[in-house]
C-alpha cells in the first residue's frame, strides 16, 4: 500500500507511538494505562508502519523479532514472582523499593516488573501475528 | 560417566542401613505435601524397599557408566541421560514411598520417563509406536490402580500404606475390598507386563539397550510385582487373589518361556524370558504360603541379577558385532572372553545351576508348589515346563552366540572397554558370590520376606539340602531342558516355521481398539472442524445459548423496569447509532462497508465505557478497533469473495442463532441489573488499592498485583495464542506452496 500521508506521517509518528506507549506503561499504577494497553499502543505503531513499508523492512529497522520479545515478556513476568520467593515470601506476593518515588511511576516494585513483561509480550503478540499476516 | 557417582552413593547410603533393615528396623521420614488431604511425602525404608532400593541404585550405577559408553556419539545424549537418571528417581521414589498417593504419583513417572526413554529413536516409527503401547497401557493400568488405592485409602482409612498392611480386617468390613483388589491387580498386571497385557513389553525393546536391561528387567517391570507384594499383607487370604495371580501368573509363564525359545533375536528371548519371570513372581505370590515369598524374594534378586547382566551382554554383542540375531551369532567367546564368560555365568544361573544364586531360588520355587494343598501337580508341572525352557532359553543365549557354530559376520569383533564390562562382570560375580555366600543377604531377603508375609518363618539358605524331591525336579529340569535345547538349536527351520496367527494375539486386539479410536475421533473432526468459520462460531454461540438457558431457567423473567430507568441523552444517541450500524452491518453489500460498520458497533462500545467511567477498558477497546482495521486491511484483498446468502433457509438460520443469543444476553444483563451489586469486593479494592498495591489505579493493581496469578494465566495463553497463529499461517502457505509445485 502506498499512500503519502500515511508514509510522511508514520515516520514522525512512530517515536511518538512508543514514546507514549512507554508513558502509558509507567503511569498505569496510578492512573489509566498499564502493559495491555501500552503493548497495544506499541505494536499500532509498528504496525501501521509495516503496512506502508512491509513487514521485512519494519523488522530491519527496529530490529523487531516478535517470538524474542515473546518469551522475554513472559519470563520477566514470571521472574517478577519469583523475587519474593527468593526474599522468602510466597509466589507473586509484591515488593516494593519503599524509599524510593519516581515521577509518573510511583515506587519501583515487583508488579511494574510484571507489567513490563505484559507489554512486551502483548506487543510481540501483535506483531508477530502482523507480521505473518503480511509475509502470507 | 560422572552421573553415576549419584546412584552409587544412593547405594552406598543404603549400605550403611543395611544392618538396621536387616535387623527388622525401618527407616522412614515425611514431608506434608497436601495434608487435608492426607497426603505427604513420606517416605519408607523396610526390608522390601531396601531389596529393591539397592537393586534400583546399584543396577543404576552400573547401567549409567555402561550407558556412558555405549550412548557415546548417537544424538542427543543429554536429553537420554536426564530421562534416564528421571526414572531412576521415579523408580526410587516409588519403593520407598509409604504414602498411597505418593507412590501412585511415583508410579505414574516412571511410566512417563520409559516413555521418553522407549521411545529415544524417535524418528523411527517402531520405536514411537512401542512407546506409545508401552504408555497406555502402562499408564491406562495406572489409573485402575489409582482408583484401587483411593479405594483402599477410604476402606482402610488412612493414606499411609504401613498402616493400611495391618488394618485387613477394617477393609473386608467396608465392602471395597473386593473392588480395590480387582482395580489394584490389574493396575499390577499391565505394570509388570501379566498376560493379557504382555505384549508391551516384548515391543519395548526397541529402546537402547542399557534402558532395557535397567528399565525391562530389574526395575520398572518389578514395579508391578512390588506392590502385589506391598499389599499382600492385606490381600492375602481373600477370595479370587490367589486364583487370580495363580491364573493369569501361569498363563504369563508358560506362555512367555513358549515364546522366547522360539526367537532369534538376542533382545526379544530376553524380553519374553523376562516376560515369564514376571508370571512366575506372580504365581509365587498367588500361592501366597510362608515358603513361596521366600521364593519370590530370592527370585526377584537372582532375575534382576541374571537377566540385568544378559541386557548388558546383548548390548555388548549388538555394540560391537552390529548383529542381534543368534542365527547369525557364534563362536565370540575368543574375541570376547570377559563378555563371554559372565554370559555364561549368568545363563548358568538363569539354568539353576548349582552353585549359582538362580539355584538356590530354584529350589525355593519347588518346593513352595510342591508344598501347596492344592493344585500342586498342576503348578509343579507348569514350573517344570517353564524351568525346562529357560534351560534352552539360557543355552541360546551362551552357547549359540559364544560357541556353536562359525558365525556370519562381517566384521571381525573385540572385547568391550572396561566401562562397558564392569556392568555385567560386576553382577555375574555376585550371582556367584550369593550362591557361594548367601549368608550375606540373608537377613535382608528375610526381612523382606516378613515384610511380605508378617510372621513368616525365619529364611535360611543353603545351597546343599540333601537329596531330596526339590533337587531331583532340579536335575531334571536341567535334563529336559538340555534335551529342549538341543532340539531347538539342530532344528532352526522349524523353530522358524512357526507362525502364530496375528488374530489371537492379545496385541492385535489393542491394534484394533486403536485403530477404530483414531476411526472416530476422525469423524467427530470431520463434522465439527469442516473449516466454515461461521459453522464454528454459530456452534459456539449456539452451545452458549443451551448452557446459558439451563442456568437462567432458574431464575425467571427480571423487572422490565429496569429497562428504562433513568436514561441520558447521549445514552440514547449511542445506542440508536450502534443499533443502526449493526444493521448495515448485516445487510451489507460488501466486506468493507461490513467491517467498518462493525467498527463502529466497536467505538460505541468504547464510548459506553467512557460513560460508566471506565477509561482503561475503553482505551484498550479503542486500540483494538483500530488494531482490527489494520489487520483487516493486511488481509482484505485475500480472502474469498464475499458471501451473501440468498437462500431464504440459510438465512434464517443464523438469525436464529443471532437473535437467540442477543435475547440471551439482554436477560442476563437484565438479571444482573436488578440484583443489588455485592460491593464488599469492589469497597475492598478501592481502599487497599494504594495502601498494599501501592498504585492509585484500581484496575492495573488488580491486574499486576492483587490477581497477577490470573494476569500471568491469561498472557501466557496469548502467547500461546501467537505461535498459533504463525503457526497456522505458515504451514496452510507452505502447503499451498507444495500444492501448486
Amino acid at each position: 500500500m502506498n499512500s503519502v500521508i500515511l508514509s510522511a506521517g508514520i515516520r514522525v509518528l512512530i517515536p511518538l507511538f512508543f514514546l507514549f506507549s512507554l508513558y502509558l506503561l509507567f503511569r498505569g499504577h496510578n492512573a489509566p494505562g498499564g502493559g495491555f494497553v501500552a503493548g497495544l499502543v506499541a505494536s499500532t505503531g509498528f504496525a501501521l508502519y509495516a503496512i506502508n513499508y512491509g513487514a521485512e523492512r519494519t523488522r530491519r529497522r527496529f530490529k523487531l523479532k516478535p517470538i524474542f520479545l515473546i518469551a522475554l515478556g513472559l519470563l520477566l513476568a514470571v521472574v517478577s514472582g519469583l523475587i519474593p520467593v527468593i526474599a522468602g515470601e510466597t509466589y507473586k506476593t509484591g515488593l516494593w523499593l519503599e524509599e524510593l518515588e519516581v515521577p509518573i511511576m510511583g515506587k519501583p516494585g515487583t508488579p511494574i516488573l510484571f507489567d513490563i513483561g505484559v507489554y512486551l509480550l502483548v506487543g510481540g503478540t501483535v506483531l508477530k501475528i502482523i507480521f505473518s499476516l503480511w509475509e502470507e | 560417566m560422572v552421573l553415576a557417582l549419584y546412584p552409587a552413593a544412593a547405594f552406598v547410603w543404603l549400605m550403611t542401613q543395611f544392618g538396621s533393615v536387616s535387623g527388622g528396623d525401618v527407616v522412614s521420614s515425611s514431608w506434608d505435601w497436601v495434608p487435608t488431604m492426607g497426603i505427604s511425602l513420606s517416605f519408607h525404608l523396610d526390608g522390601l524397599s531396601m531389596l529393591f532400593a539397592l537393586l534400583i541404585t546399584g543396577i543404576g550405577a552400573l547401567v549409567l557408566t555402561y550407558a556412558g559408553t555405549y550412548m557415546k556419539g548417537m544424538p542427543k545424549t543429554d536429553r537420554f541421560f536426564m530421562s534416564l537418571v528421571l526414572f531412576m528417581a521415579s523408580m526410587l521414589g516409588l519403593v520407598l514411598s509409604d504414602n498411597i498417593i505418593s507412590l501412585f504419583i511415583f508410579w505414574e513417572l516412571t511410566s512417563f520417563s520409559s516413555y521418553f526413554l522407549i521411545g529415544y529413536h524417535h524418528e523411527d516409527k517402531e520405536s514411537r509406536k512401542s512407546a506409545l503401547e508401552a504408555l497406555l497401557i502402562t499408564a491406562g493400568g495406572g489409573l485402575a490402580l489409582l482408583a484401587g488405592l483411593i479405594l483402599l485409602g477410604i476402606g482402610g482409612g488412612s493414606m499411609e500404606m504401613s498402616e493400611l498392611v495391618q488394618r485387613g480386617d477394617e477393609l473386608a468390613e467396608s465392602g471395597l475390598f473386593t473392588a480395590a483388589m480387582l482395580l489394584i491387580i490389574i493396575g499390577c498386571f499391565t505394570k509388570s507386563a501379566q498376560f493379557p497385557f504382555h505384549f508391551w513389553l516384548p515391543s519395548a525393546m526397541a529402546a537402547p539397550t542399557p534402558v532395557s536391561a535397567y528399565l525391562h528387567s530389574a526395575t520398572m517391570v518389578k514395579a508391578g510385582v512390588y506392590l502385589l507384594a506391598r499389599v499382600s499383607p492385606v490381600f492375602n487370604g481373600a477370595d479370587g487373589w490367589h486364583a487370580l495371580l495363580l491364573i493369569f501368573g501361569g498363563i504369563t509363564m508358560v506362555l512367555g518361556s513358549m515364546i522366547a525359545v522360539m526367537q532369534t533375536d538376542l533382545k526379544k528371548i530376553l524380553a519374553y524370558t523376562t516376560v515369564s519371570a514376571l508370571g512366575l513372581l506372580v504365581m509365587l505370590l498367588g500361592i501366597g504360603t510362608g515358603i513361596a515369598i521366600k521364593a519370590a524374594v530370592i527370585f526377584i534378586l537372582a532375575h534382576a541379577l541374571y537377566k540385568g547382566c544378559l541386557f548388558l551382554v546383548a548390548g555388548i554383542v549388538d555394540h560391537e558385532t552390529g548383529s542381534r540375531n543368534i542365527r547369525k551369532l557364534g563362536r565370540l567367546f575368543k574375541q570376547m572372553p570377559v563378555t563371554g564368560t559372565a554370559a555364561v555365568v549368568a545363563c548358568l544361573s538363569m539354568a539353576g545351576i548349582p552353585p549359582l544364586f538362580g539355584f538356590i531360588s530354584k529350589e525355593y520355587s519347588y518346593e513352595s508348589t510342591i508344598g501347596m494343598v492344592v493344585n500342586s501337580p498342576l503348578t509343579t508341572s507348569a514350573f517344570f515346563i517353564t524351568g525346562m525352557l529357560f534351560v534352552a532359553a539360557a543355552g541360546m543365549l551362551s552357547y549359540m552366540v559364544f560357541f556353536g557354530r562359525r558365525n556370519k559376520l562381517k566384521i571381525k569383533p573385540h572385547e568391550a572397554p572396561i566401562t562397558m564390562l564392569a556392568g555385567p562382570a560386576v553382577l555375574a560375580v555376585l550371582s556367584i558370590l550369593l550362591g557361594v555366600f548367601s549368608g550375606l543377604i540373608n537377613p535382608l531377603l528375610d526381612q523382606a520376606s516378613q515384610v511380605v508375609f508378617p510372621g513368616n518363618e525365619p529364611l535360611n539358605m543353603k545351597l546343599w539340602h540333601g537329596i531330596n524331591t526339590e533337587l531331583i525336579l532340579s536335575m531334571t529340569t536341567l535334563v529336559a531342558g538340555i534335551a529342549a535345547f538341543a532340539f531347538v538349536y539342530y532344528n532352526p527351520r522349524l523353530m522358524s516355521m512357526i507362525e502364530i496367527s496375528d488374530k489371537i494375539k492379545p496385541s492385535y486386539a489393542y491394534k484394533q481398539t486403536m485403530d477404530s479410536l483414531a476411526e472416530l475421533a476422525k469423524n467427530v473432526t470431520q463434522k465439527v472442524q469442516n473449516g466454515y468459520l461461521r459453522v464454528y462460531i454459530s456452534m459456539m454461540v449456539g452451545t452458549f445459548c443451551v448452557l446459558a438457558l439451563i442456568v437462567l431457567q432458574d431464575f425467571g423473567i427480571p423487572n422490565i423496569e429496569v429497562l428504562w430507568s433513568d436514561f441520558r441523552v447521549y445514552d440514547i444517541v449511542i445506542g440508536v447509532l450502534m443499533i443502526v450500524a449493526c444493521f448495515y452491518t448485516v445487510v451489507a453489500k460488501s466486506r468493507l462497508l461490513a467491517i467498518a460498520m462493525l467498527g463502529v458497533v466497536g467505538y460505541g462500545v468504547a464510548f459506553v465505557f467512557i460513560i460508566f467511567g471506565a477509561p482503561d477498558l475503553a482505551m484498550t477497546q479503542i486500540l483494538i478497533e483500530t488494531l482490527t482495521v489494520v489487520l483487516f486491511v493486511l488481509v482484505l484483498w485475500k480472502l474469498p469473495h464475499y458471501l451473501i446468502f440468498d437462500e431464504g433457509f440459510i438465512k434464517f438460520r443464523y438469525f436464529l442463532v443471532s437473535a437467540l443469543f442477543g435475547a440471551i444476553m439482554t436477560w442476563i444483563v437484565m438479571l444482573i441489573t436488578s440484583y443489588p451489586l455485592d460491593s464488599h469486593l469492589k469497597a475492598w479494592f478501592a481502599e487497599s488499592s494504594y495502601p498494599l498495591g501501592m498504585g492509585r489505579n484500581v484496575v492495573n493493581v488488580i491486574l499486576v498485583d492483587f490477581r497477577s496469578l490470573d494476569t500471568l494465566g491469561e498472557i501466557v495463553v496469548l502467547g500461546i495464542a501467537a505461535v498459533g497463529i504463525y503457526g497456522l499461517i505458515k504451514f496452510t502457505t507452505e502447503n499451498d506452496k507444495e500444492e501448486a509445485i
